[in-house]
């Protein structure tokens, strides 16, 4: 069996996908990605990780929703999650904000754009 | 440089379609899809010794708060060649930008209706490059500008035919490339 732990990485931004998971890899963690919700349930359920991180602003399904999904489910609702959410200021357009993640059931939340040694940091700190 | 305007398209629904016979794509995994919404192209070209104007011109894009969804910067010749894509709505703002710099302007051209067309992840495979390239031109769909990232390759091209995308890529995924 691995020992290693298992980092579910969630958003619809590829590049954030593969910058996280290289820093996570490089870490000794390892890595499943995802890219919308609908697609990081099939990746929960293929193998359950150990702590997500979710992206709030994702299309189909929104990472509030998928949160709140896992925490409300019995069988999934102690994994860690750790949101991303986009500071209004920085992205005007959209109608998430840091004050809506305070209001979900995530662990932590970590407002984008995503300080790597911060986010390393809080996964180390619920995985150790 | 985000890309909150765009949409991520999951090639899974496509796979079914094509009788969810595993395909060349699907198998070696760069089975993403990423369109944007309607974007314009401002291009412009001039000598390289007018980095710092170039620079400036972005800077006052950023300083506006104005969302470059794409940016190629190609320096060949003695000249840089800068390419962006923004939204429509930022486009007056953009285009008064461009008049705040003496004979900008007239050296830029504007392409509207592009949209951004990403595949993705390309695990830093060349041969993805070359076979996302060879379905385009196969479909006649123009390239207006294209650039890799850490996962993704990315087209600019024409959003009138953005709606056919999804035919594109099942095109893309049944042709086994």
């Amino acid at each position: 069996m691995d020992e290693k732990k298992l980092v579910l990485v969630v958003d619809d931004d590829p590049d954030l996908v593969e910058a996280v998971s290289m820093k996570l890899e490089s870490q000794n963690y390892r890595v499943a990605k995802a890219y919308d919700g609908v697609e990081a349930w099939d990746k929960i359920k293929a193998e359950r990780p150990d702590l997500i991180v979710l992206d709030v602003m994702m299309p189909e399904k929104n990472g509030y929703k998928v949160c709140d999904e896992i925490k409300n489910d019995p069988k999934y609702k102690d994994i860690t999650v750790v949101l991303l959410t986009a500071v209004g200021e920085a992205v005007p357009t959209t109608s998430y904000t840091h004050m809506d993640g305070k209001t979900s059931l995530a662990d932590e939340f970590i407002p984008k754009p995503v300080d790597m040694d911060e986010l390393q940091e809080i996964i180390n700190h619920y995985l150790a | 440089m985000n890309s909150r305007r765009s949409s991520t398209i999951t090639l899974r629904d496509t796979w079914t379609a094509t009788g969810g016979k595993p395909t060349e794509m699907e198998t070696t995994g760069m089975n993403g899809l990423k369109l944007s919404k309607e974007l314009v192209q401002i291009r412009f070209q001039r000598p390289s010794v007018l980095v710092g104007q170039n620079l400036d011109f972005l800077e006052k894009l950023t300083d506006n708060k104005i969302n470059i969804a794409f940016l190629s910067w190609v320096v060949a010749n003695g000249e840089i060649q800068l390419s962006c894509c923004i939204a429509p709505e930022d486009y007056y703002q953009v285009l008064a930008i461009l008049a705040s710099q003496p004979g900008l302007k007239e050296l830029s051209s504007i392409k509207p209706s592009v949209c951004l067309l990403s595949l993705f992840p390309h695990k830093n495979r060349l041969q993805y490059l070359a076979q996302s390239l060879n379905v385009l031109i196969k479909l006649n769909l123009p390239i207006y500008g294209l650039a890799s990232s850490l996962s993704s390759i990315t087209f600019v091209t024409d959003y009138r035919r953005s709606h056919d995308t999804k035919n594109t890529l099942k095109t893309f995924l049944s042709s086994g490339l």
